[in-house]
């Protein structure tokens, strides 16, 4: 009785994932610019893939085919639910703050950014590093690296 | 209750939208104006293709089909920690 409840509970998260996946994926083509694209794919990494993947873990908990292999299949299960769960928030964000402050493609249009006023304008970060520039002297060599100087 | 049938209907209904989501999004990774779509794309992509390789292990009786999602999903991460990095220090510390 209770497996046949945790059965069918499974069962719907997984089918109720792929609708979650399927919603994610009809927005992620339709979205006219990034920031709502990014919307989009919150919705189909939480709800298109943690939520299956729990689902599967609990059908493997009481799917008998697999005999005692079951245990060690919802084990790695609920493991990639956990980490997809921990990974894809922290991900998602810093790929949009990437975007924003690294300036890629085009801003649409706000009525009001905040974040851009509090920023400091480029033309007054250049003056401080120039400030604070120490110019090297002859004899000392410049100290390789890869950092870009300029974008 | 046959677990087994029962299952292979979920996995029938199931499979078809995941493939029908697959390829609505490899059409934005193709298609993305910049370089950020397209990682998007790629990470909903992964993310969705370790969730669907967990159920296709429940299906096929394998645990090594199941434990290859989380180098999946860790790669994705990896994936988005990179360009982030490219982008805003120019470089990619390891």
């Amino acid at each position: 009785m209770i497996e046949e409840v945790i059965f069918i509970i499974g069962s719907i998260a997984i089918l109720l994932g792929a609708i979650y996946d399927l919603i994610a994926a009809i927005g992620m083509l339709r979205f006219p610019d990034f920031y709502m694209r990014s919307h989009a794919a919150t919705v189909g990494t939480i709800g298109g893939a943690a939520l299956p993947v729990f689902g599967a873990g609990l059908v493997a908990l009481v799917y008998h085919p697999l005999g005692s292999q079951r245990f060690f299949m919802a084990g790695i299960a609920f493991t990639v639910g956990v980490l997809i769960l921990l990974i894809a928030p922290t991900g998602s964000h810093s790929l949009v703050s990437a975007v924003y402050f690294g300036r890629i493609g085009r801003k649409p249009p706000l009525a009001v950014d905040q974040l851009e006023e509090d920023l400091p304008k480029r033309s007054d970060v250049a003056e401080l590093v120039r400030e604070q520039e120490r110019l090297p002297k002859e004899e000392e060599e410049p100290k390789f690296s890869f950092r870009r100087v300029r974008r | 209750m046959n677990f087994e049938s029962a299952f292979l209907n979920v996995l029938y209904f199931s499979a078809v939208i995941y493939a029908l989501a697959f390829i609505l999004y490899g059409i934005r990774a193709i298609k993305g104006p910049t370089t950020a779509d397209i990682i998007l794309a790629v990470d909903c992509l992964s993310f969705d293709m370790a969730a669907f390789m967990v159920v296709l292990g429940i299906y096929f009786k394998s645990i090594m089909l199941a434990s290859g999602a989380i180098i999946l999903a860790l790669w994705a991460f990896m994936l988005d920690l990179y360009y982030t990095k490219y982008v805003l220090y120019g470089e990619v510390e390891v």
